[in-house]
């Protein structure tokens, strides 16, 4: 009578190493699944984020009304409604009392404004706008671009503000042996920053980094494989809850260096940006 | 099944004339390297997966989205009457706007100080005439002993010139005592009064924030201030001559 726990012709030390085989196949099928089920997630939100926005920002029927569909695909009739969303939301960002951006992308131009008055013009050395965004339908741009959007929350590679604390000397003596303040380096550190905007949109703000700066070049890339591994906890956890992950389209544009400072410094907290993408 | 085992073992030693305690080491080193080069391939698939989920997947989701129907000029559309007008109402009311909002530019003379890079500019007639280093806001956060506190910032935003003086007289507030360590005087005690400090004019833009001239001539182009806006002589008389009560100043 053969033993019922092993196979009557295999040896011992092979059914173990069959045991390990086994084990280590089911590890990677399970790698693998999770892999799949990870990439239909995050390749569905892209998806539903367009979606949503085409639906979201569909004519109204006022406008049909007025207009009717046929306009909807007429390329003049689009262009001049684009210029005229992009010109009613820099007067709306004029409105307030805060220093707005205005980012033309067509025009490769970020102006600095106060009151509509702009008090910087910038050059766009270059810019990418997110794949998924071709997916938008031109009547949505002109309706989204109406209105000003938001910055919700930044990440930076310099402070806002450059605060330095300073407790009060006790005395004349104690203010004459007191150290100087150490000086803002932002000047001289890497400038790169991150705006989440309202609508779902990201604007990342990028200096030049040449060949000849190695240091930036590594805070560049530090930066975004950063914001990249944030990014990919933020959607495993969505998609360890059995929900599609977070999308947010991002627009990258990048500047000289010291304007990017000078951007990231203008931009008040929860301040306002139009943008003109076509 | 073991006795032939044995015996298998036996008829290799005695035909090769390795020793058991030999071809055991072999084995173990064998399975050995199998181990490690299961260990590698295992830390490869988990680093290239860790990979493809950083940068892969980001990379193709984004285009997958088929692109957006293309605008078209159609023809039949373009020949109408109905469409002649609503582009002409449309390009009518984009000039407007336009207009309107290029209204917002002051016609008279004006002053832009950006504080990041401590620099002025001076327009005439939407023009630029004259641009130079200038100090603004230290961000200095001084904490007193008695738990006052003030952050040396220059506010930003639009302002308009509330007043201007010449050979202005420094009236020292009480921060300016508690940073030097010296005990804060009575509000109109003589100590609190300095002449020539703020140079020869000074043109007030409210809250006490003034622009005005400085004895510390190396620290333009640096913010060294209380809020303030340092100019060197030259440089604060064009803006003082230029600026009248009214005028605007933005600061960004």
């Amino acid at each position: 009578m053969p033993d019922q726990k092993t196979y009557p012709h295999t040896p011992p030390e092979e059914n173990k190493s069959a045991g390990r085989k086994a084990v280590r196949h089911l590890v990677y099928y399970i790698l693998a699944a999770i892999l799949i089920y990870y990439f239909i997630l995050a390749s569905i939100s892209p998806v539903r984020y367009i979606r949503s926005l085409n639906s979201n920002f569909t004519p109204d029927s006022v406008s049909l009304s007025k207009t009717g569909p046929e306009y909807l695909t007429d390329s003049l009739y689009l262009d001049l409604t684009g210029r005229l969303a992009f010109a009613r939301a820099r007067t709306r960002m004029a409105a307030t009392d805060s220093i707005g951006i205005t980012v033309s992308l067509p025009d490769s131009v970020i102006t600095i404004e106060i009151k509509g008055v702009t008090v910087r013009k910038i050059r766009i050395v270059e810019y990418s706008v997110a794949g998924s965004l071709r997916g938008v339908e031109d009547y949505t741009w002109t309706r989204m671009l109406a209105e000003p959007f938001t910055v919700e929350s930044e990440i930076a590679s310099i402070p806002k503000e450059p605060v330095m604390v300073k407790i009060a000397p006790r005395d004349t003596a104690e203010a004459s042996a007191m150290p100087n303040i150490v000086p803002d380096t932002s000047g001289i550190d890497p400038v790169f920053f991150r705006l989440h905007l309202s609508k779902g949109l990201r604007l990342t703000v990028l200096q030049v980094t040449g060949r000849d700066s190695r240091k930036d070049a590594v805070a560049l890339n530090r930066f975004i494989y950063r914001r990249k591994m944030n990014d990919l906890l933020v959607s495993a956890k969505h998609v360890a809850r059995f929900r599609f992950p977070p999308y947010k389209p991002e627009i990258r544009i990048v500047v000289p260096k010291e304007e990017a400072r000078v951007i990231y410094r203008a931009i008040p907290v929860s301040g306002e940006i139009v943008l003109r993408v076509k | 099944m073991e006795g032939l085992k044995r015996a298998a073992k036996k008829a290799l030693e005695t035909a090769t004339g390795i020793s058991p305690g030999l071809l055991e080491n072999i084995r173990s080193r064998q399975r050995m390297l199998a181990i490690l080069l299961h260990l590698f391939i295992a830390v490869m698939v988990f680093t290239l997966a860790f990979l493809f989920l950083l940068t892969g997947v980001p990379v193709i989701r984004e285009n997958l989205i088929p692109p957006a129907s293309k605008p078209v000029s159609d023809s039949s559309l373009v020949s109408g009457k109905a469409y002649t007008q609503k582009i002409n109402s449309l390009r009518k009311e984009v000039t407007t706007i336009e207009r309107r909002f290029d209204a917002m530019t002051p016609g008279q003379n004006y002053l832009i100080i950006n504080t990041t890079d401590n620099r002025f500019y001076l327009y005439r007639h939407r023009t630029l005439v004259r641009e130079g280093f200038c100090s603004s806001g230290s961000y200095i956060h001084l904490k007193s002993h008695d738990e006052r506190e003030w952050i040396f910032r220059t506010p930003r935003g639009m302002f308009r010139v509330l007043g201007k003086a010449t050979y202005p007289v420094w009236r020292k507030p009480d921060w300016a005592f508690i940073e030097e360590g010296i005990p804060v005087p009575p509000p109109d005690h003589h100590s609190r009064f300095e002449y020539g400090a703020l140079g020869d004019y000074a043109l007030s833009i409210g809250d006490g924030y003034l622009i005005h001239g400085t004895l510390y001539k190396r620290s333009l182009g640096m913010p060294v201030t209380h809020g303030c806006v340092r100019l060197n002589d030259d440089d604060l008389k064009a803006v003082f001559n230029a600026l009248s009560v009214g005028s605007k100043v933005y600061i960004y």
